[in-house]
């Protein structure tokens, strides 16, 4: 046993001499070629995942039996044609350099079918369609008047009138809609006989709910109305520098809740103001002047110079955006000033860690995460990555497949482009109605749009049907949020 | 050499060198965990040639130990129906016997065959090294059994076995050790168990261990060398030499087969130099292995194994739990440790260090059976058995005593002192270590890689290669699992192949099993150990049915 021990002992012991530094090799890429003259060679790898799976995959000449996922070896270094297809689908081609060492990577490639599966869901003719944000409702507009307005519940698929029959607003024409993000309430500006009226109402009750607010609105039409909550206790209205505070409940309006500031934002229950240079920041129930100033300093006054007037979106805990009228986008986050002008909206993703943003002709993403480069000699934060810039006109855009693409409208049609293929031109998807918005829901996979000559409602699948991202679906409604700007 | 084995009355210089030795084991497996947790969080890529290279070590050792256990498996197949006694008995007229078994066997089993050709170059060796043994009527027993709070039931069993050893039962002494502080019922359940069974043996010895005498810790030892010094007052009043005393030491619990006392005897006479030996059978836990929930079977199954392992080499082979030494030497290195914990392997290294490293283990192809932690509960026997691996790994405890004891010692080859030093290092900090690293930090390379590494091909390597070695330890595992079928006992009731598949199944379990019962408990134990927070004596819940 003695002996018999030692021997395998000292074969085992070779044995892993031998194959270790020869596994390792393996592992870093090196292969043994008898096609090349150096013998070990450093060669690089293709990762691939497709939506749907099970694509065929061909890299330069060859047509590979794995299907997608794949993970495809031993590639020597160069340029190849990697091309995708699956029945149906339309082919996914690329040139893919490979460099030893190095995995080219292509997660989550979606691939769109040859003709997009399109459902018509409301015959009747629309002229508008508008989200609300971070809830399951389309409010459709068929014409000026609030009583051809529909709510649309795109999870159930089931539409109604906004105004219960015989509603005295029937006649009353829409001015403007207010949205809150994740609120099911909305608040109507219309113009009736009796002049501009303000009417709330909330989407999810199940008959029409619509309460007349003007009372509240004494003061005029104010430039920006703010709420938080499905069913919120407060508004907040903002006329030139001053910020109301409405109570809906007592039906009292506080018209000097703060003074002087040249924008807000609610988040949690606190609304923040910036006031000159400075953040400020009070709870919805305090009392005008118990503001406390969270931040102030030079590089503020810098940032926000001149009296311009800001919106405050807080996308997540960490990362809040200043959009400013002249189309400025600052944030939180280094370098602070990200654009000066110009920004037409913005959209964040499902976790809050990045944004869409879009200029009339150009359409960028903002990753507030992307790790730091390092070994810079000037600390950054992050930039902006522009994905498409000769866009005609750019109205919406909305991440698809968990961020990996962002699916936009330009003009009166909707593309769809990958995150990082720059140089790849965006894929045409449908036309849409003039001028009418969008909306894309990751759970439901579907783009919701007015079909462009008949205003029908319609869905597309952009995700194969059955794939959804499940449990994610608060997440991915607040993809919503303040689509219209 | 005079080498005071234990943790106490040290000098300063003593003092700082058993703290240093007791800090290490802990360090070691702590710098491994978080090392390579660290490394893979900033050095992803290193971290992952780290993996690589372990993970290959891992599962090379993995397959060599599956050979190891495959081999001890067969050697006690292949003596599963040997009469020990018969050999015992024939030793007595050596001459005549060896050459009677030198003779071609005409045993058509190969096992026999095998057996006896290995008996006949043992009966040679010990005819070359003129090593005879002693007459086996001269050869005596001493079993020491500690009882402290164990029912009457679990040591009657352990009694009766013995007992069943028919021939050299009568040449055994027993002496129940029974600590003072046990409840009266114990007390009286130990005195009726020696009325019944006085007459079957050739003494029954019931020694009352006091609490608290000088220099003794609450531990099972003290209470063992209490009775077996009032066991040596016994044999030398009948005068017989304690060159001829067999000391076994064992557990309450522990059932032993009608051969195992001629097998032991069988094993001291083989043994040429049997007055600085221990000898080891393998622990098995079977006396109630149907009655304990499935993850308890799996644990107390794979100790079984790694003895099975150790035994296969004997040069590095320490003692376990219930096992047996020449009683002259017992006595001649001062009994067991009487303020260690772990006085089952303590007692061999204090022999090995005392005899200037002229001591070694000889293992024994019998087994005797324990039973496996039960608490009566599912949590309760997680309990049980998490505490019961604590104080098996508070074995550690051996570490900063024995390299003392080599830095001391200069009689002691340099080789040996390496040999032994990094078996005992390795065992404990891979105790510890490895089921951590197997199961979280091998894939950790992979999950905490940013960008720049996620787009190396190692990086898609690695966690290839990982997949990969665990394909390959499956192997290893239905190995294993084939054989703790053979080695279990037939349950008696019906359905059996599906007790079968069941028992199969739970080896599944065995991830868990490794991190939380075994990894979880060693990593506890040597913590304590570095922060100097030493164990108490705690007896495992068991219970018979």
């Amino acid at each position: 046993m003695k002996i018999l021990r030692k021997v395998l002992f000292y074969f085992f012991f070779a044995l892993y001499l031998v194959l270790c530094p020869l596994i390792i090799l393996y592992a870093f890429g090196y292969i043994l070629t008898p096609k090349v003259q150096e013998g070990f060679v450093k060669t690089g790898l293709v990762h691939i995942e497709t939506l749907p799976a099970n694509a065929s995959l061909m890299i330069g000449n060859r047509r590979y039996t794995e299907k997608t996922p794949a993970i495809i070896r031993n590639l020597l270094a160069g340029d190849y044609d990697v091309r995708l297809s699956v029945r149906g689908y339309r082919p996914w081609v690329r040139k893919v350099q490979v460099e030893p060492g190095k995995a080219a990577n292509f997660e989550k490639v979606l691939l769109l079918p040859q003709r997009l599966k399109v459902k018509t869901l409301i015959t009747s003719s629309f002229k508008s369609l508008l989200p609300v944000p971070g809830t399951r409702y389309l409010i459709l507009g068929g014409s000026d008047l609030v009583g051809n307005v529909k709510v649309f519940d795109w999870k159930n698929e089931s539409v109604r009138p906004l105004l219960p029959e015989g509603s005295s607003f029937t006649s009353a024409k829409l001015i403007r809609v207010f949205t809150a993000p994740e609120s099911s309430w909305v608040l109507f500006q219309v113009k009736g006989p009796e002049g501009i009226l303000f009417l709330g109402c909330s989407l999810d009750k199940d008959k029409p709910d619509v309460k007349d607010l003007s009372a509240l609105f004494s003061q005029g039409e104010p430039r920006e109305i703010a709420w938080e909550g499905g069913h919120p206790d407060y508004l907040f209205a903002l006329y030139d520098q001053d910020l109301s505070r409405m109570d809906l409940e007592k039906m009292t309006v506080l018209p000097t809740f703060l003074e002087k500031i040249r924008g807000f934002g609610l988040f949690k229950g606190k609304v923040y103001a910036l006031k000159g240079a400075s953040l400020a920041r009070l709870n919805f129930n305090a009392k005008p002047g118990d503001e406390a100033v969270v931040e102030k300093g030079v590089f503020l006054e810098n940032l926000f110079q001149g009296n311009g007037k800001f919106k405050i979106d807080f996308i997540s805990n960490k990362a809040i955006c200043f959009r400013g009228e002249r189309g400025e986008l600052f944030s939180n986050a280094l370098p602070y000033r990200f654009v000066d002008e110009g920004v037409e909206g913005y959209q964040a993703d499902a976790g809050g860690r990045k944004v869409v943003l879009w200029q009339k002709e150009r359409l960028g993403v903002l990753d507030f995460e992307k790790p730091e480069r390092k070994k810079e000699f000037f600390e950054r934060g992050p930039e902006i990555e522009w994905v498409v810039e000769k866009g005609q006109h750019i109205r919406q855009a909305y991440f698809v497949y968990e961020g990996a693409y962002v699916l936009f409208c330009d003009k009166d049609e909707v593309f769809l482009s990958r995150l990082g293929e720059r140089e790849i031109p965006a894929e045409g998807l449908v036309a849409v109605r003039e001028n009418s918005a969008i909306f894309y829901s990751e759970k439901t996979g579907k783009l919701y749009y007015l079909e462009p000559s008949r205003g029908e409602l319609v869905a597309a699948d952009i995700l194969p049907e059955g794939i959804t991202f499940s449990g994610m679906m608060s997440e991915i409604e607040k993809e919503t949020q303040g689509v219209v700007k | 050499m005079r080498f005071l084995y234990s943790h106490r009355n040290l000098t300063q210089g003593e003092i700082f060198l058993q703290r240093f030795f007791e800090v290490l084991p802990g360090l070691a497996s702590w710098t491994l965990i978080l090392g390579l947790v660290a490394l893979s969080i900033w050095m992803p890529l290193v971290a992952s040639i780290a993996v690589i290279a372990f993970m290959l070590a891992w599962i090379l050792r993995l397959f060599y130990m599956t050979i190891f256990l495959f081999l001890s498996y067969s050697r006690l197949t292949i003596e599963k129906d040997t009469d020990w006694l018969a050999r015992v008995r024939g030793m007595d007229q050596f001459d005549d016997y060896l050459a009677e078994i030198q003779k071609k066997s005409k045993a058509k089993n190969v096992h026999q065959r095998i057996s006896r050709w290995a008996h006949a170059k043992d009966l040679e060796r010990l005819k070359k090294l003129n090593a005879l043994p002693p007459h086996s009527s001269e050869i005596f027993h001493l079993v020491v059994i500690p009882v402290v709070k164990e029912e009457a039931s679990v040591v009657e069993a352990n009694v009766r076995s013995i007992a069943n050893n028919k021939e050299l039962a009568r040449q055994t002494v027993i002496a129940l050790a029974v600590e003072a502080r046990a409840q009266q019922p114990v007390k009286d359940g130990m005195a009726r168990i020696a009325e019944v069974y006085r007459e079957r043996f050739m003494a029954f010895l019931i020694e009352e261990h006091p609490d608290g005498l000088p220099g003794e810790a609450r531990v099972k030892g003290a209470n063992t060398s209490y009775a077996a010094r009032a066991a040596a007052k016994y044999f030398e009043t009948r005068k017989i030499p304690f060159e001829h005393v067999i000391v076994s030491c064992f557990d309450a619990d522990t059932v032993v087969g009608p051969d195992y006392f001629a097998c032991l005897t069988y094993g001291f006479m083989n043994c040429p130099n049997r007055q600085r030996a221990s000898f080891q059978p393998i622990p098995v836990f079977h006396n109630n292995i149907w009655e304990v929930p499935g993850f308890a079977r799996v644990v107390e199954t794979g100790s079984s194994f790694f003895q099975l392992i150790e035994t296969t080499d004997p040069e590095r082979l320490v003692t376990f739990s219930s096992h047996s030494m020449s009683f002259k030497a017992l006595v001649d290195v001062g009994y067991w440790p009487a303020d260690m914990i772990s006085e089952d392997s303590g007692i061999f290294w204090k022999a090995y260090l005392h005899f200037d490293g002229q001591y070694q283990v000889v293992p024994l192809p019998t087994t005797l059976s324990m039973d496996i932690v039960d608490a009566g509960s599912w949590w309760g026997t997680v309990g049980s058995l998490y505490k019961q691996k604590k104080r098996w790994a508070w074995g550690v405890e051996n570490f900063p005593l024995v390299m003392r004891g080599f830095l001391a010692n200069k009689k002691i080859p340099f080789y040996d002192k390496l040999r032994h030093g990094y078996k005992l290092f390795e065992g404990h900090v891979t105790w510890a270590a490895l089921p951590f690293l197997l199961t979280f930090v091998g894939w950790l390379p992979g999950i905490s890689a940013g960008n720049e590494f996620s787009s190396t091909v190692l990086y898609y390597s690695a966690s290839r290669f990982t997949q990969a070695i665990f394909g390959l330890s499956s192997l290893a595992l239905c190995g294993t699992i084939i054989m703790s079928l053979w080695l279990l006992p037939k349950k008696k009731k019906r359905f059996s192949l599906l007790w079968t598949l069941v028992h199969g199944l739970e080896w599944f379990l065995v991830p868990f099993i490794l991190v939380f019962l075994s990894a979880m408990p060693a990593l506890d134990a040597q913590t304590r150990l570095m922060f100097n927070k030493r164990m108490e004596f705690w007896v495992s819940d068991k219970r018979r049915n």
